[in-house]
């Protein structure tokens, strides 16, 4: 077995993705999506987001805006 | 209770798919039979994965296009075929080599036919070292499997979900209605998921993260969130709050058929 050195894999990139929120919608209307269309999610701003590692959870945030970036404040580590 | 495998496409379709091959089975004999009585019939639509093995079992595969043919035939199948195509006696094993040879030349012919090209430039032909992956045959990623043949020999065919759909093509809903039994679904409600892409980052960066550490963004300006239904890309468009609670403004539909400019969507 290799022996647990981050050393090894640490420099390997993985994707983060932030999980803002979820909406419910019939069938029927999402065969009527279209362009300019508008979703509302059912979160709220103050809601924390899920922070995705290449597709699982791995902490929590709340988005918070550094200039005209989108940054995310870690609240919680899972 | 005994569980049977799906066959994951419709009977109709099937039987298209059937009529479709018996049909240039037929034309295909008379062009390569010198007795015409050697009519070879679609014999039975395979069941589930069923899938030919042993070192007799020689494969062929063709690609055209979005076409894929499997085709899996033994080896004294081979010879007996072009034996019968010829006309010739069992006796004259010296001409085992002519017999093969001839059988090979009339599969080909055959599997080019099936894939509606005139010539053989179109498309690619090989003989496989061995079984190809099950995973090619399988029903569950919409291949059909045919059993042919006549009382002297037989084949077996596997056609992928191309050609399924050049020949047998599923009649797609419009946009603006959903019809029949797709209309007894339209209230049902469905989970669409948001996310922001933030970038990538290295696995020893994340060790070091901590509760009240602030991940900046790759991108300045727009964000943009994209819409997902299970593992299905819907669309993505611009981020946006209004009152307090999140909204997606739809720049991109990845759904066919959608496209022109809409109203709100969702409360």
């Amino acid at each position: 077995m290799l022996p647990r050195d981050m050393g090894l894999i640490g420099h390997v990139e993985v994707a983060l993705v932030a999980e803002i929120g979820h909406a419910e919608m019939t069938v029927d209307e999402l065969f009527k999506l279209r362009k300019d269309d508008v979703v509302r999610l059912k979160q709220c701003v103050d809601e924390p987001v899920t922070l995705l590692l290449d597709g699982k959870a791995v902490a929590k945030g709340a988005l918070v805006a550094i200039e005209d970036h989108l940054g995310i404040k870690i609240t919680e580590i899972l | 209770m005994e569980l049977r495998l799906l066959r994951w496409q419709s009977s109709a379709r099937a039987e298209t798919c059937r009529e479709y091959i018996a049909s240039l089975l037929a034309s295909w004999c008379a062009d390569w039979f010198i007795q015409t009585q050697e009519d070879m019939r679609v014999e039975r639509l395979l069941d589930g994965d069923e899938v030919p093995n042993g070192q007799e079992v020689q494969w062929w595969l063709v690609k055209a296009g979005t076409n894929r043919l499997h085709l899996a035939v033994s080896a004294s199948e081979m010879q007996l075929m072009g034996r019968r195509m010829l006309a010739m006696e069992a006796s004259r094993s010296q001409a085992n080599g002519l017999f093969a040879t001839t059988s090979q030349k009339a599969v080909i012919d055959l599997l080019r036919r099936l894939c509606g090209m005139e010539t053989e430039a179109a498309m690619e032909a090989e003989e496989l070292s061995g079984a190809p992956e099950e995973a090619v045959l399988a029903a569950r990623h919409g291949a059909l499997g045919f059993e042919f043949g006549s009382p002297f020999t037989g084949a077996r065919l596997y056609v992928n979900a191309g050609w399924c759909d050049r020949v047998a093509p599923v009649k797609q809903n419009t946009r603006s209605g959903l019809t029949g039994r797709t209309s007894a679904i339209s209230g049902a409600k469905v989970r669409v998921e948001a996310k922001v892409a933030l970038g990538e980052l290295s696995l020893h960066d994340t060790l070091d993260w901590q509760v009240g550490e602030v991940l900046v963004m790759d991108a300045p300006g727009v964000t943009v969130a994209s819409l997902s239904c299970g593992d299905r890309l819907l669309g993505a468009g611009r981020l946006l709050t209004e009152r307090g609670v999140f909204m997606v403004k739809m720049d991109k539909i990845e759904m066919a058929g959608n496209s022109g400019s809409g109203k709100s969507a969702n409360g």
